[in-house]
């Protein structure tokens, strides 16, 4: 019976493709494929194999196979539940505020005023600086000593004495969250701006015949039509949010007082400082749960077909 | 090398952040490609433990063995053998401070105890001299935890008792700690700068003339007073680090030899000895001396008269060194040595928790304590 339903499927393969161009095909594929294995998909079940060992190079005699038991030893640590709130708390500052800022920049640039064009090139330059530069670059402006902030709010009175930003714990990962709604606002504004180019001028106008207002407008036309563009952008911000690791690296440091160790800083700790190669990964693999479980929630609550 | 015409040296350096991941990384793969590594004094036993480097007794003439500094002896020795010759004498922290700010205050001399410490500061300050007198790594990095332990040390306090329980949070830890976060929130004399830049930032208050005193790892006097970076070359002093108050000035500090080994991948340890002779023996020493200011690990070296002329302040702490005790236990199961990656990643935070007021001293360090025990489950 097996072999049977394998020659139909075969057959009914030969029957739709000719054969010989799915060949060649999969022979100009061959590459990407292999990059693609090669690249990713082998890493991928490679870590997810050594998260089930103990490797500790420091130590690379006394490798075992473990089990989940790295998993488990994450779960019980100390700091893995604060550095789960600290890096909720990051993602929902820079994902929501991003959002709202791109979404107001977008907005803008769909006006038709003098300069528009020159305007939609400049926004995109925080994006184009290597997030490590627009880090350091962050890092002298909140300088407690040095930094342009603390000299403008005390030009114009706001503050008495210097603050230090960085080295507050209450206020380090607010420096650090519009740090990186400084860096990834373009990219918001990249993926409403065309949804936003996109929505029939016809509707507007009819819209505004019925006698809707600008709120009115934005309510029931735009927002409505630019739900699969918010979709992507909170999607793919929340994952890359949920693995901030470069920012926090140069500005902080994991710090003051652990206020700014985000889970990626502490994956990082454990494989490139402990050494232990083992629960790094099995880290890595719980972020990565964590991430798609947000997607799962994102993509089941605010998708839905857009038809105009 | 004009005496050792056969043998080529080929030179690699890497960046400090990843020297340590890319060398265990290698070793742990089994291939390195390299003769002679640079060791720091917590990775020698580490590496000696593992077979990753060979032992050299049968290398080392006594007429160089007996050369060395006591605290370098002390390094190198290990499970019965000796592992490398020094890079140079770590003398570890040294406390500098401007001699033309402390003449502007009116102060005769620097200070011998840590009350005068403060006292000084305040009066520095207080004469607007120097709004922010004092200076020292206080960002969450391993540089305060090493300030905290040779703050510790200097106020007569030690790590460990002979049964080897761990002794931070001891009277005389809390009080060292302590000492830190009053420099911050009592008496408001601490560089806020301290609080958010990496070790090496710190020094830069000095050499901007930002700063008046400075606890800092000795050698950067040298950047302080360098007239080609410095705003204030020349100015920078040190003194003999304060000490309690029955022992003023006596407050030694924390010693170690990094060193240079050779690894068990060597295929002509011969030749490579005869190179590590050259780069961590008498010559050596004398050349990073010279050039680099680094105190040189030999005593023949230390009295050199190049030697002294280069390194201002090597007669202090050639004074220093007599109060000075080796960095790190030698007990190797102890977790100090076995995890210290994970401790000092805890301990700083901890520490970082205390200066920042999210904890107070006694709760940081009973908290790194808790954490030395849990760890010494795991030796």
């Amino acid at each position: 019976m097996l072999i049977s339903k394998k020659n139909s499927f075969f057959a009914k393969l030969k029957a739709e493709y000719k054969w010989e161009e799915v060949k060649i095909a999969f022979l100009f594929l061959l590459p990407s494929l292999v990059l693609i294995f090669g690249m990713i998909i082998y890493p991928v079940l490679y870590s997810l194999n050594l998260s089930l060992y103990n490797l500790d190079l420091r130590r690379p005699g006394n490798t075992q196979f473990v089990g989940l038991a790295n998993y488990i030893e994450i779960l019980q640590r100390d700091y893995f539940y604060n550095s789960w709130r600290i890096t909720l708390q990051f993602t929902a500052g820079t994902v929501s505020l991003g959002l709202l800022l791109g979404l107001g920049i977008s907005i803008l640039l769909n006006e038709d005023v003098v300069g528009k064009r020159f305007f939609r090139s400049i926004v995109l330059l925080p994006w184009a600086i290597p997030p490590v530069v627009s880090g350091l670059m962050f890092k002298w402006i909140f300088h407690a000593d040095f930094g342009a902030l603390n000299g403008i709010l005390k030009q114009l009175g706001l503050i008495q004495s210097r603050v230090s930003w960085l080295g507050n714990p209450n206020l380090a990962l607010s420096v650090v969250t519009i740090t990186d709604v400084w860096i990834t606002t373009p990219f918001i504004v990249l993926i409403l701006f065309p949804f936003l180019q996109s929505i029939p001028q016809d509707l507007i106008n009819a819209a505004k015949v019925d006698g809707c207002n600008s709120f009115q407008l934005f309510r029931h036309i735009t927002l409505p039509l630019i739900k699969p563009g918010i979709l992507v952008v909170l999607v793919l911000r929340t994952m890359s949010a949920l693995m901030t690791f470069d920012i926090v690296y140069v500005l902080t440091g994991g710090g003051p007082a652990g206020a700014t160790r985000v889970v990626a800083y502490f994956t990082w700790l454990e494989a490139f400082w402990a050494m232990k190669l083992g629960s790094a990964a099995a880290f890595s693999y719980i972020i990565s749960i964590v991430v798609m479980i947000f997607a799962a929630v994102y993509i089941k609550f605010l998708y839905k077909r857009v038809e105009y | 090398m004009e005496e050792n015409p056969t043998i080529k040296v080929n030179y690699t350096t890497v960046a400090g952040e990843v020297y340590r991941a890319k060398l265990v990384t290698m070793f742990a793969a089994g291939e390195v490609p390299y003769d002679i590594i640079w060791c720091p004094t917590s990775w020698l036993y580490e590496f000696a433990d593992n077979g990753w480097i060979i032992p050299v007794e049968k290398y080392i003439p006594s007429k160089i063995w007996d050369d060395l500094a006591p605290i370098t002896k002390q390094t190198l020795e290990y499970n019965g053998h000796r592992w490398g010759l020094p890079w140079y004498l770590a003398l570890g922290f040294a406390f500098m401070y401007n001699r033309e700010m402390v003449k502007k205050a009116g102060i005769a001399e620097p200070p011998k105890t840590w009350d005068e410490v403060i006292e000084q500061c305040l009066t520095v300050k207080d004469k607007g001299v120097c709004r922010y007198p004092m200076s020292f790594s206080a960002m969450q990095d391993m540089d305060t935890w090493a300030t905290f332990k040779a703050l510790l040390k200097a106020m007569g306090g030690k790590f460990y008792d002979d049964e080897g329980n761990c002794l931070y949070n001891s009277d005389l830890g809390v009080k060292a700690l302590q000492w830190m976060v009053d420099c911050i929130y009592k008496y408001d004399i601490l560089h806020p700068t301290c609080l958010e830049t990496e070790m090496h930032g710190a020094i830069e208050l000095l050499a901007a003339g930002e700063t008046c005193f400075q606890l800092k790892v000795y050698y950067y006097m040298k950047i302080a007073n360098d007239p080609t970076t410095s705003k204030v070359p020349g100015q920078i002093e040190t003194c003999l680090m304060p000490g309690p108050s029955d022992k003023p000035a006596q407050g030694g500090s924390l010693g170690s030899s990094p060193a240079w080994g050779i690894t068990k991948y060597c295929k002509n340890p011969d030749a490579a000895y005869r190179f590590l002779e050259f780069l961590g023996g008498p010559i050596g020493n004398k050349m990073w001396a010279v050039e680099r200011s680094l105190f040189p690990a030999y005593t023949s070296v230390a009295k050199d008269p190049d030697v002294v002329n280069a390194i201002k302040g090597a007669d202090v702490w050639g004074e220093q060194a007599k109060y000075g005790v080796f960095e790190l236990t030698k007990n190797y199961n102890l977790p100090e040595m076995k995890y210290s990656a994970e401790l000092t990643d805890f301990a700083m935070v901890e520490v970082s928790m205390a200066l920042t007021g999210v904890k107070t001293a006694k709760e940081a360090l009973d908290a790194v304590v808790e954490k030395v025990k849990e760890l010494k489950t795991k030796v």
